[in-house]
Order: structure tokens, then sequence, then C-alpha cells
């Protein structure tokens, strides 16, 4: 379910289907409103957002992890063991380095760190269908259907190794390594400097 | 006194010494006087009785021949004679002085003279001439020798005489020399016995007393301080010695007393300061045998079943920390060991010091086991807490922010001048509240991530270089410039990078928000000791109120009359981080105008 980047940026930009899933009715009303752009769907909480993941065919799926009933890494985890590999945006206010780790394990390398802006929620939705072209989201696209190692390779070969493409690759790499040392070295550096560096933010152009 | 004592028994044997010395010396001379006056008295005799016979027989060998000779035959000159009677008559005088009224004696001598008296008469009668026949001629030479014959038996008799009065005196002398030898043996006896007697003075008065004290001294060294010494007469050296003896005695035994009370005095504070402490506390000899546990500790091994043992846990780390030589004092939660009591969870820090006496001959380890269950449970709390705050704070914030955002972007249509305003407001304060929050989350991280710096060399120079990049654009839109100076060849700090450039970044931020338009920031490196490297931060903005140079590092602090934002927890953020590098950070006196902050951090 991996959607194949459309060539360029096109004059009209191109409409998706996203599912915003949160329990937050304000912001179900916000996001929507946000990508009015795109055809929105949105799901109160995670059993309904598994059914209409279940059922209808979503380009996207923007997933609060705190949820009352099923939380989003569960969500996350239920649509891949359906095979469901459509990408995903977990959004909350806090993701812990554990969140992390268990999310990118699940194919989900998108963050969205609330409070989001509109224009924060419209890019990564670009950034992740769209593809902007730049060697970072192709490296992300890498991580997204994990294929760790070329993720890695991609964001090696990057010219600008700034603080988000450090903590990239040092979460890439441990995981890879898979022992258990590495890990937990990733999960300290995770939560010493927070998530803010794996977090999407709006390229500054 | 013994000093008087011994003075005068000393004295009396000295006198008796020079006594029987100076008896002997006059003895000897009495007797050799005595000897030479009886000499003197009779060797006289002794020498005239021998002149009576060698004078009557030369008288004889003269005149006598001629009685023998034919008759009238003339008769020698009476000259000789005369002479020869006087030197007689004057021998005969001595003799009778020297008689010394002894009647054997003067009546020898007056027999004397009388037959002397007869010999002259025989002589004058020669001379007269009377005597002419052979007849009476052979009368009178037999009766001249008759009388010559009796005359020197006399003195004979008178030589015997005067020799048995020198025997005399000799067997008188011997027997005055036994009675002086008997006086000298009374004397020689008498100073031996006070020799025996000073002897056993010395003995009782000095020696005793000096036995007596080195027994008792035997006896304190074994412990014994209840004995005291016999007081000696008031006249005896010894006796300040045994008062002085007796009195370090008692003092001794009230010193053992104290010390004995003060142990038990000390035991007591001990085992009460051991009881009231909640934590278990062992300690531990130098061997690692338990010495003392107080009550807590008691409970612990007994509900983990390991009595009066140290549990195994903490045996190894004991073991570890013993190996090292080191204390083992950690302070972070997470170090606590895990125990289980009563299927409940238990989490101990075990604190490990070692201790030594002042002296340094005993020495051992104490082993404390704080409790930090309550603080594992805290910390876990706060850690729920604050992502359960932040998330119900968050998610709504979101929503509101995102409406805000999205009303202004007036995609769903446009707004009034007064609405905008109105809604620019909102958002602004959403804005704000959210900084407040982030700032919020950023302390916590700071007080419980502070003892997570990891800590690796760094060249300040890139970090400073990278403050300078990161501001430059911000700066540049207040017509402010920055400048980062740094020598070459600094050595490198030891510093966790990430949170270095936490406190540079809050530090320039300050200095560029409050520099004047088209001021200048300035980043410069120096080497203030041989530990640290400093990066001062200098602006030329107002500087720090006077009254609040003391406190802008504390929590919350804001100076007054500051417009920027800020909820005030930039500096005291910094101060943490740099507390925990063991660096230091501060605010320089304010001088030319300008304000510098600076932070010491520790060289690699």
């Amino acid at each position: 379910m991996f959607p194949l980047p459309e060539s360029g940026v096109a004059d009209a930009p191109a409409r998706y289907k996203v599912l915003v899933v949160d329990d937050e009715p304000t912001l179900r009303l916000g996001f929507s409103y946000a990508l009015s752009d795109h055809d929105t769907d949105t799901a109160a909480n995670g059993s309904e957002a598994l059914m209409k993941l279940d059922s209808g065919s979503y380009d996207l799926a923007i997933l609060d992890l705190r949820m009352p009933d099923i939380d989003g890494l569960r969500v996350i985890e239920a649509l891949r063991r359906h095979g469901n590999f459509l990408p995903v945006v977990l959004c909350s206010a806090v993701i812990t380095p554990s969140a992390a780790l268990r999310a990118i394990t699940g194919q989900v390398v998108d963050f969205l760190l609330k409070p989001v802006r509109p224009d924060e929620l419209r890019g990564i939705v670009q950034h992740i269908l769209a593809g902007d072209g730049d060697p970072f989201a192709q490296a992300m696209a890498h991580a997204r259907a994990g294929r760790h190692d070329l993720a890695i390779h991609d964001l090696e070969a990057m010219e600008n190794q700034d603080e988000r493409v450090r903590a990239w690759l040092g979460i890439l790499r441990a995981i890879r390594t898979g022992s258990l040392e590495a890990e937990a070295a990733a999960f300290g550096r995770l939560e010493r400097d927070g998530l803010g560096a794996l977090a999407y933010r709006v390229p500054e152009i | 006194m013994l000093r008087t004592r011994l003075f005068f028994g000393l004295l009396t044997l000295m006198l008796l010494l020079w006594g029987v010395g100076a008896a002997a010396l006059l003895l000897v001379r009495d007797a050799n006087r005595r000897y030479e006056s009886s000499l003197q008295e009779n060797y006289p005799a002794i020498k005239l009785t021998r002149g009576f016979r060698t004078l009557t027989s030369a008288l004889n060998t003269h005149y006598l021949p001629v009685l023998a000779a034919v008759p009238e035959t003339p008769v020698p000159d009476r000259a000789r004679f005369d002479s020869s009677k006087a030197e007689l008559l004057t021998r005969l005088e001595t003799l009778r002085g020297a008689g010394d009224s002894d009647t054997g004696w003067d009546d020898v001598v007056e027999r004397l003279d009388h037959e002397l008296l007869s010999y002259f008469d025989g002589y004058e009668r020669l001379f007269s001439g009377q005597v002419r026949s052979q007849d009476e001629r052979a009368k009178l030479l037999d009766y001249m020798s008759t009388q010559t014959q009796r005359i020197t038996d006399l003195s004979d008799n008178i030589f015997m005489l005067a020799d048995a009065r020198m025997l005399g005196e000799t067997v008188r002398s011997s027997a005055e020399s036994s009675k002086n030898t008997l006086f000298v043996v009374t004397l020689v006896l008498l100073g031996t016995g006070i020799a025996i007697v000073i002897y056993y003075q010395l003995v009782r008065h000095l020696v005793d007393p000096v036995v007596g004290l080195r027994r008792s001294i035997e006896e304190i060294r074994k412990g014994n301080f209840e004995l005291t010494l016999p007081e000696p007469g008031s006249d005896s050296e010894f006796r300040s010695v045994a008062t002085a003896f007796n009195d370090m005695a008692a003092e001794l035994r009230v010193r053992r007393g104290e010390t004995n009370e003060r142990l038990l005095r000390t035991n007591l504070v001990n085992r009460a300061i051991l009881e009231a402490i909640p934590s278990p506390v062992f300690v531990l000899g130098e061997d690692g045998r338990i010495l003392q546990v107080n009550p807590a500790a008691e409970r612990l091994t007994e509900s983990l079943g390991v009595a009066d043992r140290l549990p195994a846990k903490i045996q190894r780390i004991l073991d570890e920390s013993n190996v090292s030589g080191d204390n083992h004092l950690p302070e972070d939660p997470r170090e606590a060991l895990l125990f289980r009591i009563d299927e409940r969870e238990f989490y101990y820090l075990p604190r490990i010091f070692s201790f030594t006496s002042e002296d340094g001959l005993y020495s051992g380890r104490a082993v404390l086991l704080h409790n930090v269950t309550r603080i594992r449970w805290l910390d876990d709390m706060k850690t729920n807490l604050l992502s359960t705050v932040s998330h119900e704070i968050k998610t709504p914030l979101t929503g509101i922010r995102m409406v805000l955002h999205l009303l202004l972007e007036e995609r769903s249509g446009g707004l009034s001048a007064m609405q905008k305003t109105m809604v620019t407001s909102a958002n602004d304060d959403c804005e704000r509240l959210l900084s407040t929050l982030n700032a919020l989350l950023d302390l916590s991280r700071a007080e419980s991530g502070s003892t997570h710096l990891e800590r690796v060399p760094v060249p300040l120079r890139e970090a400073m270089g990278r403050a300078e990049r990161l501001f430059a654009a911000k700066a540049a839109e207040k017509n402010v410039s920055i400048h980062a100076e740094a020598p070459e060849g600094l050595p490198e700090v030891n510093a966790d990078p990430v949170r270095l450039d936490e406190v540079l970044n809050n530090l320039v931020s300050n200095a560029v928000k409050h520099s004047p338009a088209g001021g200048k920031v300035m980043l410069r490196a120096s080497q203030p000791d041989a530990d640290h490297i400093r990066v001062s931060v200098i602006d030329e903005g107002p500087g720090v109120p006077e009254g609040a140079q003391n406190r802008i590092f504390e929590r919350f602090f804001r100076a007054p009359g500051q417009e920027t934002e800020g909820v005030g927890l930039g500096l005291f953020i910094c101060r943490e981080i740099m507390r925990a590098h063991e660096g230091r950070i501060g605010l320089k006196e304010r001088t030319e105008e300008q304000t510098e902050f600076f932070i010491d951090v520790p060289i690699a």
C-alpha cells in the first residue's frame, strides 16, 4: 500500500483520502478544515478507526497516540497484523521513546507533536504522499517501507547532516543492530533529546 | 626523717671510726712512752751498776798489788782513789735517786752504801800506812777483796732489780695492751652494730617502700586500681610518694569510672542514633563481619529470610566497592536495588562508606540502605503526571490553536477588522500559554535529566560557532551583530554537547533580546584557571537591574520591568545544567556599558 510519489509538484495538488483519528472533536474538526484540500474522514476512537480502515481505502491516517479505547500504537499494530501498510502519522502531545521505538518498528516514521499548526498538517501530508523530491523524504520513504538499510544509506549520503538526520541515523542504526544495548542507547538518546528531532517540521524555505 | 636518721647513723659510725682510730693511735703512743720511760729509768741504773765493778776493779788493780808486794813498797798516790771514790759516791747518789720508793731497791742501795764506806775505809787504812806487817797486809788484802766482792754482788743485785723492774714494766704494758685490744674490739663491735642498724633502717625505710611501690605499679598495670599503698609515717620521704601514688590510683579509678560511663553513654547514644534511623544500617568490621545492625536492618534481614547476614545483592556491591576501595554513594534512585517482601516491591539505594578511627587503628564500613521506594513511586508518578498533564492540556490547546490558525488563514471566509484583532489576540495568548507549558516541561526535564549527561570532549569553538550561526538571522532582524572569538589551541571541554548548546543558546538569545538596535554581541573564550574554559557572552544592553542580580538564576524569576516574553526559567535551567557539569555560571559586574554572562566548563 505504498503510494508512488507523483512526479514533481502539480499545479493542482492531488486530492488524497485522509482519515483523521482523534478523540477530541475540535481537533477532528480543525484537522478536517485544515485538510480541506483533501477528502477527509474522521474517527473518534481506535476501534472506529480500525473499522473504517478495514472497510474503506485511505491514502493516509493521522492517528492520535492517546485514545480511550485502543491507543494509537495498538491501532498501528492491529493494522500491520492485518497486512495493511498504509502510511500513518502519529500525532500526540508527548511521544515517549518506547512509543517511538514501537512505532518505528511498526513502520510508522512520521510524528507530529501537538499542538499542530495547519501548515504542518498540510506539509506532512505532502511530505508523505507527494514526496517533495528531497533526499530526506526519499530516505524516510524507505524507512516507512521498512527498508532501514536503504534509509540509512540515503541519510548517510545526505550533505546536510542536521540534527534531524543525525537523530534518525542513530535510531535506525540502533534498530538495525537489533542489540539490546544499542536500543537502550538509542532509547536514552531519545529520552534526553525529547522527540523534537524526530518530529516533522515545516521545511523552512 | 630518713635523711636525718641516715645522717646521724652515719655520723655515729664515722665518729666511732674516728674514735677507734684516735684511741688506737693514743694507745700505741702511750705504750711507747711507757716503754721509753722505763728504759730511761732503768737503763742508767744498769749502766751505773756496771760502773761499780769496773771502778773497784780498776782501783784494786792499781793499789792492791802493793799489799801483795814486798813490805815497805810505797803506796801509790791516793789521788786516783779520791777521784774514783767521788765517782762512786756520785753514782751511788744517782742510784739512790732512781729508787722511787721501792723498798727493795733502797735497801740494796743502803747496803751498797755501807759496803762502799767499808771499802773506802780499807783504802784509808792503806794510805795511813798503819799496815806494815805482812800479816796485816794480807788481812787487808783479803778484806778488800771481800769488800770488792760484796760491792760487785750488790751492784749485780741492783742490776737484777733494775732488770726485774724493766720486765715488770713490759708485763704491765702487755696487760695494758690486752685491755686496749678489748676496748678497740668493743668499739668495732659497736660500729658493726650501728652499721647493721643503719642497714635495717635503710631496708625498712628505703627498699621496702620501693619494692612495695613496684608491686603496686604492676598491680595497676594489670588493671587493679582498687589498691592503695599503706601511708608511711609523717617523717618519711615516701609519704609524699605514697600519697601521690594513692592519688594517682584514685584518679585512675575515677577516670576508669568516667571512661566506662562515657563508653556506656556513647554506646547508648550510638544505639539511639542507629535505632532512630529508619533506614536499615549495617556496621561492618574490617574483616567484613557485621558488628552492629539497627532494628530496621534486623527487620529487613528477617523478612528477607537472611537473618544476621547481608542480602546477597548488597554483599556483591560491597565486595565490588571493597575491591575498588571507594565509597559507594549513589544518588540516583534508579540505581536502587529491588527487594520483594510479602509480595510488595521495595527499592533500597545502598550507600556504602568506609570509616577510620582518628588514630587510624580501626576501620570498617557501614552500609545504609536508603529506602527510595516512595521516591521511585513519586518519580513514576511525576513522569505519568507530566505526560498526562501535557497531553490533557496540549490536546485541547491544539484544537484551539488549530481553529484560531484556520480562522486567521481566512479560508472559510473573511474576518472583519475587529474579529481579526480579537482572533489574533486570542492566538497570541494561546502561543504564550504553549511556550509556558513547554518551558515547564523543559524544567522538569532539566531537573530529572541533570544526572543523565552524556559527556564527551567538546571543542568550545564549534559550540560557539553554532550559537553564532543560529542567532545570526534573528540578530540581523534587530540590526545586532554577533561575533564569536576563541583563541587557537584551547583545550576541549568535558560536556554534553546538546546541553552545552542549550546553555549557550539561552545566553546568546538573552543577549540578542536585550541588545539595543545596532549593538554588538560578543562570544569570547578564555581560560580563567587550570581546570576550566570560560565562555563569556557580552552584550551592550541596559544590563541587569542592581536589585535583581542575585536572583536572576532563580526559578521563575523575572527582572522587574521586563516586557519581553518568557517565564523566567531560562537562566535557572542553564544553572542546573552547569551544576550538573560541575561547572559555573555567573554574571560579571557591569563595565564599560557591557553586560557579561559567563560559563566555566571543566576541561576534558
